[in-house]
């Protein structure tokens, strides 16, 4: 059994939970309070992540604690070839990018989200800015995915967990006060995720 | 912005089935949907009810829903045509979304702000659009550059030039007062990718360049 | 004298939440604004100290479990007898900080018939979205606007819910910025939870919302309260952050008002007849 140690309104934890949604996973979810009695940074939560971030995954002697190990874990695990395209070096090796693209959209856009709405400190200024320069990458790049037929972040008839580790921040974002007129292809491909089979919602984002 | 006639805010392809594009023109946020029979809608973007952006709301095909209450408005008409809170009606006729001139030409989607006879631009034939590309600067400043840089001005927002043997029209979207969209128009019918990435490559190298200065 | 920069005599003279006591830190003073202007909030055993950003010392009071300062001169807060009743747990149920106005956070706590299209399956469900026709009056002494006699479908009212219910509401808005729902216990029937929404108006369009709760549940873990609040709360933040104007407009036919927004009707009224521009477009 997977179980998830979690906090509803993290992005982070929501690409896991999107993740396993679509997978159709079972999974226990351990609520963590974030914010405000920061639980995460406790002496229990430390003993199971020292790191002191969320999301967690357990499965029997397995934890895992960045979301791009957790998604490439249960893509593997779970995935099938659907989601795990073992044979493909290069696909992984793209799959591999957008994982380490969701991790610099967390660390710029994801933060300036809890910035704002939890009154953290932050140079705010300084995370739209970058966060505007990935977006700007992952318009364009989109765009040209969608002249040649591609849907996704990384080419092939199916989304990858690359599409999903960053779709939390990216949706999000307007949240930290990064608007997303300016990027139209990321506009749409935010609609062809939530049109998913089996997709679902966190607290601030909307359905089909 | 009455009397600046059509102006250009979205390429054709950006209004995918069931989606709300949101445009912005002259401080006018636009909410643009095609519905399933190819109508395009170009709204202000706010439910008439409490003002939420409709580009939150869902394209149902025929009808665009705001989230919030889940109003429905008809394509064509913008007329509110269901609210949920009162399903037993009466709806007043003159509720509806304010809808602004919107035309199709050139691979392009135009609006016209104002009401009274808007004119299009005077475009070329056989043309693809090239990728928009919104910039961090008002609309004069980067016709300002243009002119500096020597390409040839058919109006004042419409800038004409070579690039890879193919005219390119280049069409300046004021958006707010600090930004504008930069829309192109290629006269080319084959190689259009190659063309696209090279434009891309030197539109973004402008955009550098036009967002560095004070 | 704190020059008031055009603020309108009510709002400066009101008291204003600067955040829940018990959230205050213990290493030093919190570091917040109030209509415009940096203030610190620091915590005196069980009162508070707060100033604003040059040191100069402005006047405090805890009430209901929060902090209220005032730039002006305040008179008495509005009462909250509920706080004071032995059977209730009080706490603060979440704070966040929200891209709006103070009157559009308001408005928005007032609105029942968004329930079932942005708290989907908790406050509402898109099967059952009429509104009924409820009473909405501004009181004789026009100190507060009153919406009685609410009903709604809801499938998860409360944190303690074990299924759906229609329940009845009642809304109370005894300050521009404060709003106070009195809404059926799912524990103890006959009685009424309270939850308060009390904004702290950072600027004209930025306010850092409280939820405060006063509710007869003594089962119900804080963590999984405070968790059910911040689920709600978040659902109507891309709602509220996407309301054009920011402001709340007070002039005619600024927005298409249906039945159901009677009481967003009379809070509008209301805030002409007390004179406020603050976070609002006249």
């Amino acid at each position: 059994m997977i179980t998830l140690h979690d906090y509803d309104l993290s992005a982070e934890g929501y690409a896991v939970r999107l993740f396993l949604a679509l997978l159709g996973q079972d999974y226990s979810l351990v609520p963590v309070e974030y914010y405000p009695a920061r639980e995460h940074e406790g002496e229990a939560f430390r003993a199971l992540n020292p790191l002191a971030s969320l999301p967690v995954l357990v499965e029997g002697d397995l934890v895992l604690t960045e979301v791009a190990g957790i998604l490439t874990y249960l893509a593997a695990r779970h995935g099938g070839a659907d989601w795990y395209p073992a044979g493909d070096a290069a696909q992984l090796g793209r799959i591999g990018d957008g994982l380490a693209l969701a991790a610099r959209l967390a660390a710029s856009a994801g933060a300036v989200r809890l910035a704002d709405g939890m009154m953290l400190p932050l140079d705010g200024a300084a995370a739209r800015a970058e966060a505007k320069r990935l977006l700007r990458v992952i318009d364009e790049h989109l765009w040209f995915g969608e002249a040649a037929g591609n849907d996704w972040l990384c080419p092939g008839p199916r989304p990858s967990i690359a599409d999903i580790a960053c779709f939390p921040h990216i949706v999000l974002a307007e949240e930290g006060d990064i608007p997303l007129i300016d990027y139209p292809a990321i506009r749409r491909w935010l609609d062809r995720v939530r049109r998913l089979p089996g997709f679902v919602v966190m607290p601030g984002v909307f359905g089909a | 912005m009455s009397g600046a006639g059509y102006q250009p805010v979205a390429s054709s392809r950006d209004l995918v089935a069931r989606h709300v594009f949101q445009a912005c023109l002259s401080g006018q946020e636009i909410a643009l949907w095609r519905a399933d029979d190819g109508t395009v809608n170009a709204w202000e973007n706010r439910c008439p009810h409490r003002g939420v952006r409709l580009s939150l709301g869902v394209n149902l095909g025929d009808r665009l829903m705001c989230r919030y209450h889940g109003w429905r408005y008809e394509s064509g008409s913008g007329a509110c045509s269901h609210i949920p809170a009162h399903p037993e009606g009466p709806i007043p006729a003159t509720l509806c979304a304010r809808r602004f001139l919107v035309a199709e030409a050139g691979g392009l989607v135009f609006v016209a702000l104002g009401d009274d006879a808007a004119t299009m631009p005077a475009l070329p034939e056989d043309t693809i659009p090239l990728r928009a590309l919104p910039v961090s600067r008002p609309a004069e400043a980067v016709a300002a550059a243009l002119v500096e840089a020597g390409l040839a001005a058919a109006a004042p927002l419409h800038f004409i030039e070579t690039q890879d043997g193919a005219s390119i029209h280049l069409l300046i979207q004021p958006a707010t007062d600090r930004t504008c969209v930069v829309h192109g128009l290629a006269e080319t019918t084959a190689g259009a990718l190659p063309l696209q990435r090279h434009m891309a490559r030197l539109m973004e190298s402008r955009r550098r360049a036009w967002e560095a200065r004070p | 004298m704190i020059e008031t920069g055009g603020i309108d005599p009510d709002t400066w003279n009101r008291w204003h939440v600067v955040g829940c006591h018990d959230e205050l830190p213990t290493d030093g003073p919190r570091t917040t604004r109030l209509l415009g202007r940096a203030i610190t909030v620091a915590r005196r055993g069980a009162g508070a100290d707060v100033r604003l950003g040059d040191g100069t010392p402005l006047p405090a009071q805890i009430a209901y479990g929060y902090v209220w300062t005032s730039l002006g001169t305040p008179g008495p807060l509005f009462e909250l007898p509920e706080y004071a009743e032995a059977d209730r747990r009080n706490l603060n149920g979440c704070s966040f900080g929200v891209r709006t106005s103070p009157p559009r956070a308001i408005e928005n706590f007032l609105d029942m018939a968004h329930f079932p299209f942005v708290h989907t399956g908790i406050l509402g469900e898109e099967d059952h979205p009429d509104v009924k026709d409820y009473d909405v009056a501004i009181s004789a002494d026009g100190r507060e606007v009153v919406a009685s006699n609410c009903l709604f479908y809801q499938p998860k009212a409360a944190a303690a819910s074990t299924g759906g219910a229609e329940v009845s509401y009642r809304y109370r808005v005894p300050h521009p910025w404060c709003a106070v729902l009195y809404k059926d216990s799912p524990v103890k029937p006959g009685r009424m939870d309270v939850i308060a929404l009390f904004i702290q108006p950072c600027g004209e369009e930025e306010i850092i919302a409280n939820l405060a709760l006063f509710i007869l549940d003594d089962d119900t873990p804080l963590p999984a309260l405070r968790r059910f609040q911040q689920q709600i709360f978040v659902q109507d933040k891309p709602i509220l952050e996407n309301q054009m104007p920011r402001r709340l407009p007070l002039y005619p036919r600024a927005d298409s008002p249906v039945r159901a927004d009677k009481a967003s009707i009379a809070y509008r009224r209301w805030l002409r007849q007390l004179g406020t521009t603050y976070g609002v477009l006249s």
